[in-house]
């Protein structure tokens, strides 16, 4: 759990499900929205982290 | 002065019915951040209420459990200041957790970065949840 991705993961989690319960009123929506908030957050850093190996590695 | 049409009274007296209890919001802000989700709680939205306080308890103990440090105000260091003020809007979490010995920060771990990420996050969501229940408190948000 204490790798990069893992506590990524992790971190992802925690923060679309507060966004998702905030932003949102009912449970449906709710898991919809921090459904693709973390999947925005995992792809989107893993995608940067692939970009910036290409670009810088 | 003129006096005000009966049409003005009204509308008068409806925005001072409509009007949020400044003293209520204020309390209700105060209590969201003295304890995640109770302010939530306390406009009438418990289910939010309960995710917000095992979510944002969770995070702080995770970064708690992972080395983090619990920042001091320090002028010095600008970063640190304002680390220090978001750790602090968790506010019971982080009293007691300072009166506990917590947070002294084992900086050789290494997850120490992640620790101190998710103590700051977990003060910085929590302040996004209390503008949230000031929202709801005056009526700029619907419950």
């Amino acid at each position: 759990m204490t790798t990069h991705l893992g506590v990524m993961i992790l971190f992802a989690a925690c923060v679309s499900t507060v966004f998702g319960t905030m932003m949102r009123d009912q449970p449906r929506d709710q898991l919809r929205l921090g459904g693709r908030i973390f999947a925005g957050l995992v792809v989107g850093a893993y995608g940067l982290g692939w970009l910036m190996y290409l670009v810088f590695g | 002065m003129a006096q005000p049409t009966p049409s003005q009274s009204k509308a008068a007296a409806r925005a001072a019915e409509t009007a949020p209890d400044a003293a209520r919001v204020t309390r209700v802000c105060a209590i969201a951040i003295l304890v995640p989700g109770l302010g939530h709680a306390l406009v009438g939205q418990s289910r939010k209420a309960a995710v917000f306080f095992v979510v944002l308890m969770t995070m702080f103990a995770i970064g708690l459990a992972f080395g983090g440090r619990l920042l001091p105000f320090t002028l010095e260091e600008p970063l640190v200041f304002l680390g220090a003020a978001a750790q602090w809007v968790l506010l019971a979490p982080r009293i007691l957790a300072g009166l506990g010995g917590l947070g002294a920060g084992d900086v050789v771990a290494a997850t120490y970065e992640y620790g101190n990420t998710f103590l700051i996050v977990a003060g910085l969501l929590n302040a996004l949840v209390t503008l949230d229940v000031f929202d709801i408190a005056t009526g700029r948000k619907r419950s």
